[in-house]
């Protein structure tokens, strides 16, 4: 708008310039043409002067042939004629003597000429009247003088100076004339280009301006078809809160039409209760003050809240002046609730872990508490059963002595479920100590304390250099111990044996393995394998408490790695386990570990 | 008999535990003299001497305590930590001799001053032979100290 204002202003200027230069022009034009009428008199009047002249001359010289006619002849009518001319050429001399007025230099010429003629005539008297009295003789004498012809020749001189006179005024004035008719036209053609020179530039204005209206127009109509077309509620207000326009998307939003929400507060969408903040936006915003963007609760003409995120901006006048401000209103209802759902399902899942934890703790204990207190009856059972034995045993026959050693064996095997399960337990609650640590040592320490368990076994050791990792040696010493020794006992029945302990790495990971020829197990069983108190073979066949590779799971678990196995029936079993990514010992603190010998 | 000839303290709560290490002891004639206390505060008052055995002194003490953890009334750990504060008492060996082997106790009966930890074997053989290792070092191998400068109260 400012712009525009400024454009017309400068258009009316340059249109108003070419109007008065116009006007300008049209004052020169008529004064060239006075002026040009004004010159064309003077050329009649200088025609007029000429004229006279020559007739005043024609007039003299008529009476100078009339009077000299009546000298020879002596008749009347020469006189008659002489006395026409003599009134012909005193009204000539009044002619010249009106056009002359306003020149002295023609009114001295003239008195001349007029007293010249004077004495003509003077003369012509003289000589008429001579020869009415004295005749023809004495006349002809007279004229014999030449008088007459000095005279005349002195009108003709004074006659052709008056003539000369009048041309050459008449030449200074077609001159003066001509000068100022040719400034006139450079006036003239200057001021048409002058002219044409603004109209030029203001229509050149009032192009581009009209350009940019229309561009300014399209503008507006992209703008006002994408605030019709976006699903956000915009909406603007003056700074009384009065809604002033509605977009399509508001409409949709608040479910108020354009013509219902135009002219109302904007506090018909405010929930009551919070009608104050609204009020307060607005006014922090026209003191000024930059409003973030916000979020709070609107209220639909159905009366149902819904929770929207509001930015606010001022809305300026041209001078600059906040007279208003828009609102983008964006309905965030269902992300909210979300949110919430979110939020609760977290609180929920906390809880649960932690009811969780608690419940492991309690397990935990529990198992404690039970293995403990069990092995005190056991040891008891062991102790009175052996001393039966031993004080009373002759008393007691075979059987009686067999059945004595049943309960000894049996107290002690539950002796040793007892303490499996407290470690197990114990592992639960450990912290891990992780260092670098040599896995090879680790495997070799194992198998030195088990060769004493291998008498008679004839087995073959397939064993890998192992790398460095970061784990609990002490765990580490167990896994490997339980591992190796169920491949002992399980490939009992071969001959040889064949026993491999290596390391391989499956997708970037490094995994371990403990691999045997042994009486492998059927796959389908694979989920057991793990668990508490599992076992996939008889007693009979093979002891042990079934806790030993829940111990090992436990423990990779713990070191954040993975525990499976691959097995065959009669084939053979290989146990695959990982140590998560933090096993991995970088290079500088595996150089650290040898020098400080701490692996 | 008097009670100054006692040597070994036995702490525990179990008459079948209590009986199993009396039998093992006679079995191999090493103690003479065995007092059992079935409780933390009897045990309290044996070795301080007061209540039911006013009459002893702090200048016959007994060569060991075998102490039990999980007692009745005062628990094995307060016996040990009472025991290790007093000055009168705390140069009288204490054998932890108990089913648990939980860290937390190990860690505990070693830091209170326990001169020895001994996880109670579930074997009645591996039993006997601990009970008579621990006569045989305690009441044997071991020098005690000399009576007449033992702890006599400071006050």
């Amino acid at each position: 708008m400012k712009i525009s204002s400024i454009l017309n202003r400068k258009v009316q200027l340059e249109l108003g310039a070419a109007v008065l230069i116009l006007l300008a022009l049209g004052a020169i034009s008529y004064r060239a043409m006075v002026k040009a009428s004004e010159a064309s008199q003077w050329v009649q009047h200088t025609h007029a002067v000429i004229n006279n002249l020559q007739d005043l001359l024609l007039a003299m010289e008529s009476v100078e042939s009339s009077y000299n006619g009546y000298v020879l002849t002596g008749k009347e009518s020469y006189f008659k004629s002489y006395r026409a001319s003599i009134s012909s050429a005193e009204q000539d001399v009044a002619s010249v003597h009106n056009l002359t007025l306003d020149n002295p230099d023609q009114q001295r010429l003239l008195s001349s000429l007029q007293r010249v003629a004077a004495e003509k005539i003077q003369f012509a008297e003289m000589v008429s009247g001579v020869r009415r009295d004295q005749g023809f003789a004495a006349a002809s004498e007279l004229l014999g003088h030449d008088e007459g012809l000095r005279l005349m020749n002195e009108i003709r001189s004074l006659t052709a100076e008056m003539e000369t006179e009048e041309k050459s005024l008449l030449e200074a004035r077609t001159a003066q004339w001509e000068a100022n008719a040719g400034r006139a036209r450079l006036v003239i053609r200057l001021g048409w280009l002058l002219a044409l020179f603004f109209l030029v530039a203001a229509s050149r204005i009032v192009y581009r301006d009209i350009t940019e209206r229309v561009r300014t127009e399209e503008t507006l109509g992209r703008l006002a078809a994408i605030v019709e077309s976006t699903d956000d509620a915009i909406l603007s207000k003056d700074l009384e809160g009065i809604i002033q326009s509605w977009n399509a998307g508001a409409e949709r939003l608040y479910g108020y039409s354009q013509q219902e929400a135009v002219g109302q507060s904007v506090n018909i969408l405010v929930p009551t209760g919070s009608k104050d903040a609204n009020l307060d936006v607005l006014t922090r915003m026209a003191s000024g003050e930059r409003i973030e963007h916000y979020e709070t609760r609107r209220r639909r003409k159905d009366g149902v809240l819904i929770d929207v995120s509001l930015t606010v901006s001022p809305i300026k006048d041209s001078a600059g002046e906040i007279i208003g401000a828009s609102t983008i209103a964006r309905n965030i209802t269902e992300p909210k609730r979300q949110e919430a759902e979110i939020r609760d399902l977290n609180r929920d899942l906390s809880g649960r872990m932690a009811d969780l934890e608690t419940a492991n703790h309690e397990l935990e204990a529990f198992t404690y508490s039970v293995s403990h207190d069990l092995r005190a009856p056991l040891r008891h059972i062991s102790g009175f059963s052996n001393i039966l034995r031993e004080e009373y045993g002759p008393q007691l026959d075979q059987t009686g002595q067999h059945y004595l050693e049943r309960i000894r064996v049996a107290a002690t095997k539950m002796g040793c479920l007892v303490d499996d399960l407290l470690n197990l337990s114990r592992l639960g609650r450990r912290e891990l100590n992780r260092q670098p640590a040599n896995l090879s040592s680790l495997v070799e320490e194992v198998l030195a304390n088990l060769r004493q368990d291998l008498e008679g076994r004839k087995i073959e050791w397939r064993i890998a250099q192992l790398p460095f990792a970061n784990c609990d040696a002490a765990l580490m010493r167990q896994v490997f111990e339980n591992l190796i020794a169920n491949a002992i006992k399980f490939t009992r029945p071969r001959q040889p044996a064949v026993i491999e302990i290596g390391q391989k790495t499956i997708a970037e990971e490094s995994v371990f393995f403990v691999c045997d020829n042994g009486v492998g197990f059927n796959m389908k069983y694979t989920d057991k394998l793990f668990g508490v108190f599992q076992r996939l073979h008889r007693a009979e066949d093979f002891e042990g408490t079934g806790v030993g590779l829940a111990t090992v799971q436990r423990i990779i678990h713990k070191h954040g790695g993975r525990i499976w196995a691959e097995a065959e029936l009669d084939k053979g079993a290989t146990f695959y386990f990982t140590l998560g990514p933090d096993s991995r010992v970088e290079e500088p603190a595996l150089s650290a570990a040898l020098v400080e010998g701490v692996v | 008999m008097s009670a100054n000839e006692v040597e070994i303290l036995l702490v525990e709560d179990s008459p079948d535990d209590a009986e199993l290490a009396l039998h093992a002891l006679n079995k191999e004639n090493l103690a003479r003299r065995i007092q059992l206390v079935r409780d933390g505060e009897e045990a309290l008052d044996f070795v301080f001497c007061r209540n039911a055995y006013a009459g002893r002194s702090f200048d016959d003490p007994p060569r060991v305590v075998l102490l039990d953890l999980k007692l009745p009334k005062v628990d094995g750990l307060e016996v040990l930590r009472a025991m290790k504060a007093d000055p009168r008492t705390r140069t009288i060996p204490v054998v932890v001799l108990t089913s648990s082997k939980e860290e937390r106790d190990l860690i505990e009966s070693y830091h209170l001053g326990a001169n020895s930890y001994i996880q109670k074997p579930v074997d009645c053989n591996q039993f006997r032979e601990t009970v008579k290792q621990l006569g045989l070092y305690w009441l044997l191998a071991n020098v005690p100290l000399p009576r007449v400068s033992s702890a006599k109260p400071e006050a």
